[in-house]
């Protein structure tokens, strides 16, 4: 496998633990979000995130990320973790992608984007592939992130590990093409399934430009084995930036990325709930990534 | 054969050539598709097959890749090749039907979730029962957890003393106006009922009730402040919602008062205060190795538990037993039909 020309971002703060559960203690997942309820306080931190080196966000689309970044009057690189599927889903019987969104504001351009990521993806369109539904579901989420922002996909790790499971290698293959050709920037997955997803997409010869996953000392989220995912970590061909890097909060946040880096991951990805001084703690991991 | 329907294993003789359990996934919904992936990834299962009555659902499925046989309902899905067993990811109301047809096929059965949304289903698939030839097990993840797993260890060891009181709830942020309802079921059927099994696995049955209610967004509970009276004749109060800001993640929380100390314990953290102790004892979920099954998904950690009830049968106070969620069943209508009196007691049928 060689190794792919498209260069994934190697220090990103995310934003996600906002919106979709995290690894952490329940107080401190409330604190943090209590922090940046304003739009104000999170724009702040997004601005000393980049000062201190920080190449992008990595956010799911919410009206708080929205406002902070108009706040900033400026644009701020995102890697788009997509598609966020609603908590409230999590009720109903059907998966969220059979769910329609409620969007409020809908926008005209978003439904042609959709109608044209169908009609490109045909014969699979009419197969009712994942492939089709994933980047339809993109297409309306992305005008709510600013796309202009937007320099790569992630697809959600709900997505991934279902496809993975499934043994779809086409879906991996069709995100990767749409991720690049839609954003003009980098594609890849983020998963729980490490090791599996990188012996499978290694066996169907897909190159994402990086995968995400969890990389820290205690094996935290590190499924199903800490030592397969290490091994995975270390193969050559597909970069990994480590998320997770506290491990749900009991480890300390250089550890973590002395680990990562040590294990063989590209680079790091550690989110507000692990950060106690964004610029101070993003300034040390930079200088750890060299 | 053993006497209790549901403690049976497979001999090993009957499995498939290469020795895994051949299993079917039944509702395709989001939890019958977490199941089929649990299943696919599980090297000692074999997904043999997905049914759904509803198209669209099984033309998700098969969108999302899986490649194995697709059908209509369980017998159409028999004509295409042998099951060791299903798992049944309906609809709680279609669920006692299903399984009654699961157990005249033969087939070993995991219901994972609510088995019945009222008194009469958990009877009828009670009644069912004696009629089961395999394995027959409930899934309720929470009760393959391990922070819950020690709290109970700890209780039964009787290392603080005798149980003096026990204070509960269960929160989530997810309903906070019409529009966000579910189309069926109240916070006692989607937020409260794990709990319930969880409580009776730890303390024993309830025999009666006391609730009060709200309904603040449609007909159904959006909260209750509930008293269970146990069979031990202790008590149980605990209080769930699904409409409090803050709490993207189920919130479980159990305070324990014993004669010796206090235990806190949620799916979170583990606090063990000792009278005469300077600081209280802490766990954290992530600080455990035996959390990491849990980490993957609950699909995965009841898929292991279910798999092992397999080769084994059912061993004691087995987290899969299916007696303990028909009982909350019977709770969960009591505790309804409790808040419509106003709070009068009312009795658990047993």
């Amino acid at each position: 496998m060689s190794t792919p020309t498209r260069r994934a971002p190697r220090l990103v703060l995310s934003t996600t633990s906002l919106e979709v559960p995290v690894r952490a203690a329940r107080d401190r997942s409330l604190e943090v979000a209590n922090r940046f309820r304003e739009s104000e306080s999170l724009a702040v931190a997004l601005v000393k995130a980049i000062e201190a080196g920080a190449e992008a966000l990595y956010a799911v689309p919410s009206p708080a990320l929205r406002a902070a970044m108009d706040e900033l009057k400026r644009p701020v690189p995102v890697l788009a973790r997509l598609p966020h599927l609603p908590l409230g889903d999590d009720l109903r019987h059907e998966h969220s992608l059979l769910i329609p969104t409620h969007d409020e504001n809908p926008d005209v351009w978003s439904g042609m984007r959709a109608g044209i990521a169908a009609v490109s993806m045909l014969p699979a369109s009419l197969q009712g592939d994942l492939a089709v539904r994933v980047a339809q579901r993109i297409e309306h989420e992305a005008a709510s992130l600013g796309s202009r922002d937007v320099i790569g996909l992630a697809i959600a790790p709900e997505i991934t590990d279902l496809a993975l499971a499934a043994g779809h290698a086409r879906f991996f293959e069709r995100m990767v093409r749409f991720g690049r050709a839609r954003f003009g920037g980098v594609a890849g997955f983020e998963t729980r399934d490490l090791a599996y997803l990188v012996r499978r997409l290694h066996e169907w010869g897909v190159e994402p430009d990086f995968l995400i996953a969890a990389a820290n000392p205690a094996g935290v989220g590190m499924t199903p084995v800490p030592l397969e995912v290490e091994a995975a970590l270390e193969r050559p061909g597909i970069p990994v930036l480590a998320t997770e890097l506290r491990g749900g909060g009991v480890g300390a946040l250089a550890e973590g990325a002395r680990y990562a880096l040590e294990h063989g991951a590209l680079g790091l990805l550690p989110d507000l709930v692990d950060l106690d001084d964004v610029g101070g703690e993003l300034r040390a991991l930079k200088l750890l990534l060299g | 054969m053993s006497q209790d329907p549901q403690d049976h294993s497979i001999p090993p003789h009957e499995l498939s050539d290469d020795r895994r359990w051949r299993l079917a996934v039944l509702g395709l919904g989001r939890r019958g598709l977490e199941y089929a992936a649990a299943i696919a990834r599980d090297s000692g299962c074999l997904l043999a097959g997905l049914a759904d009555s509803r198209s669209d659902l099984r033309s998700f499925a098969r969108g999302c890749g899986f490649q194995a046989p697709l059908a209509v309902s369980l017998p159409r899905l028999l004509e295409r090749g042998p099951l060791d067993g299903v798992v049944l990811c309906l609809p709680a109301a279609d669920v006692p039907a299903a399984a009654a047809r699961a157990f005249e096929a033969g087939l070993a059965v995991l219901v994972p979730g609510l088995p019945a949304v009222d008194v009469a289903g958990a009877e009828r698939l009670r009644a069912n029962l004696s009629t089961a030839t395999r394995p027959v097990a409930s899934g309720i993840a929470v009760l393959t957890h391990p922070l819950f797993a020690r709290t109970a260890h700890m209780l039964a060891t009787g290392s603080l003393g005798a149980v003096r009181s026990i204070r509960a709830s269960v929160q989530v942020s997810r309903v906070f106006g019409p529009t966000s309802l579910p189309p069926v079921g109240d916070v006692l059927e989607h937020v409260a009922f794990e709990f319930v099994v969880l409580l009776d696995q730890m303390f024993g049955p309830a025999v009666a009730t006391s609730a009060r209610g709200q309904r603040l967004y449609g007909s159904g509970l959006d909260e209750a402040h509930v008293t269970l009276t146990l069979a031990t004749g202790g008590s149980i109060t605990f209080d769930c919602s699904w409409s409090v800001p803050g709490y993207p993640r189920t919130a479980m929380v159990l305070e324990v008062e014993c004669e010796r100390g206090r235990v806190l314990a949620s799916d979170d953290a583990l606090e063990q205060e000792l009278d005469g102790a300077a600081v209280p004892t802490r766990t954290v979920l992530a600080g455990l190795q035996e959390g990491h099954a849990l980490e993957w998904g609950e699909a995965h950690a009841t898929l292991q538990a279910f798999t092992q009830r397999l080769a084994h049968g059912m061993t004691a106070n087995d987290p899969l037993d299916l007696a303990r969620a028909l009982r909350a069943v019977q709770v969960l209508a009591a505790i309804r039909a409790s808040v419509t009196a106003l709070g009068e007691r009312m009795e658990v049928l047993p």
